[in-house]
């Protein structure tokens, strides 16, 4: 990332390379569309190279990346830019798209549970459950405390439970 | 070639010309400096031009206490709006600054002025017209930021903050509900613009 504010394009390439997929992945769970995905992930790109200047020198890169690519998604939700759904409640190219879960059935359910939870507690439960990021990477990247990231996270599975009682253990 | 690989081609593509552009990223300061330094050019203009209300005020200590809180808001509200990091900062900005903006509705002078209610129409007036730059210099800069309610409310604070300092030292009617209406709902109504103004507004960039 220094490198990379110093102006060389090589250092770009290198964190698109290490990250892109990652990002698209969480993006694509955070939107439900591939294709919301993919502009996303683009935005989330740009963002980067644009704000590049307002990375804290001494502060972890992979955070910050979430966070710029969380706010690209809560833009994308407050904006309504949705696709239609087809008649069974999926997008359109839900077959191409990967899976969150290996029961298409059950991560139907589960997307839908995920999409009643307000952002905060969505974003803590899909940052930490499936993208693997720590609960201080998370405080990191929300730019909060640790203990309001484990707050959210716990509220959020609480909620996931009622609503996936005997369906799904988050 | 895919579609995805042409957009990655593409963005690529904008990455480097951009970067080639302008290979030095702008420290997020240089923008929080300018708006402070604006804001606080414009308060002190406003102050220059508007004549003084000090010989209303039975309280000097107090009143320029409450100037000297509002003129911290004015600066520090524009730094640390436009900072990045933590929100914990922000949010003991945001209650300094309604316990200070309260502090100047309470605390006035208390001075009557023999004025229709609806006279103070122009105290409104002044107060909106001193703010129109830092307001509009601030949604300018909050756009380069995803929609965040706190950064959002704080600028609105800091920008409004300017027209408020400027009404606290040159109105002479400290009567609280002239303040209220006057010169404290006119700042909340310019916040509430602000929030709307920037919630329609499309984000230039998502880093926090």
């Amino acid at each position: 990332m220094e490198q990379f504010c110093q102006g060389q394009a090589s250092a770009f390439d290198a964190l698109f390379t290490r990250h892109a997929a990652a990002i698209r992945g969480y993006l694509h769970k955070m939107t439900g569309q591939r294709s919301a995905a993919e502009d996303l992930t683009q935005a989330t790109f740009i963002s980067l190279l644009r704000a590049r200047g307002r990375f804290l020198r001494g502060s972890k890169f992979k955070p910050w990346l979430y966070a710029i690519a969380t706010n690209a998604a809560r833009d994308w939700r407050r904006r309504g830019v949705h696709e239609q759904l087809t008649a069974e409640g999926a997008t359109p190219e839900s077959a191409a798209e990967p899976a969150l879960l290996a029961d298409p059935g059950l991560e139907k359910v589960v997307r839908a549970a995920l999409e009643q939870l307000p952002d905060a507690q969505r974003e803590a439960i899909v940052l930490h459950r499936f993208e693997g990021l720590s609960y201080a990477e998370i405080a990191e990247s929300a730019g909060v405390t640790e203990s309001a990231v484990k707050v959210r996270a716990h509220r959020g599975s609480e909620t996931l439970r009622v609503l996936l009682k005997g369906v799904w253990e988050p | 070639m895919s579609t995805d690989d042409a957009k990655l081609a593409a963005l690529r593509a904008q990455v480097h010309a951009e970067l080639a552009k302008a290979p030095r990223a702008t420290p997020w300061w240089v923008g929080a400096v300018a708006l402070m330094g604006l804001n606080l050019a414009l308060a002190a203009g406003a102050l220059m031009l508007l004549s003084s209300n000090a010989r209303f005020s039975s309280n000097q200590p107090l009143r320029w206490a409450i100037a000297g809180g509002l003129l911290l808001i004015i600066a520090a509200g524009s730094v640390l709006g436009l900072r990045p990091g933590r929100q914990g900062p922000r949010v003991a900005m945001v209650v300094m600054t309604a316990a200070v903006f309260a502090l100047a509705w309470l605390m006035g002078s208390g001075a009557r002025v023999e004025m229709p209610f609806w006279g103070g129409t122009s105290c409104a007036t002044t107060e909106g017209l001193v703010s129109l730059v830092p307001l509009a210099t601030g949604l300018l800069l909050l756009t380069r930021f995803g929609f965040d309610a706190l950064r959002t409310a704080l600028i609105g604070m800091s920008s409004a903050g300017v027209g408020l300092l400027a009404l606290h030292l040159h109105c002479p009617n400290g009567a609280w509900e002239h303040v209220a209406m006057f010169h404290v709902l006119p700042c909340a109504v310019m916040i509430a613009v602000l929030f709307v103004a920037r919630r329609a507004m499309p984000s230039k960039t998502f880093a926090p």
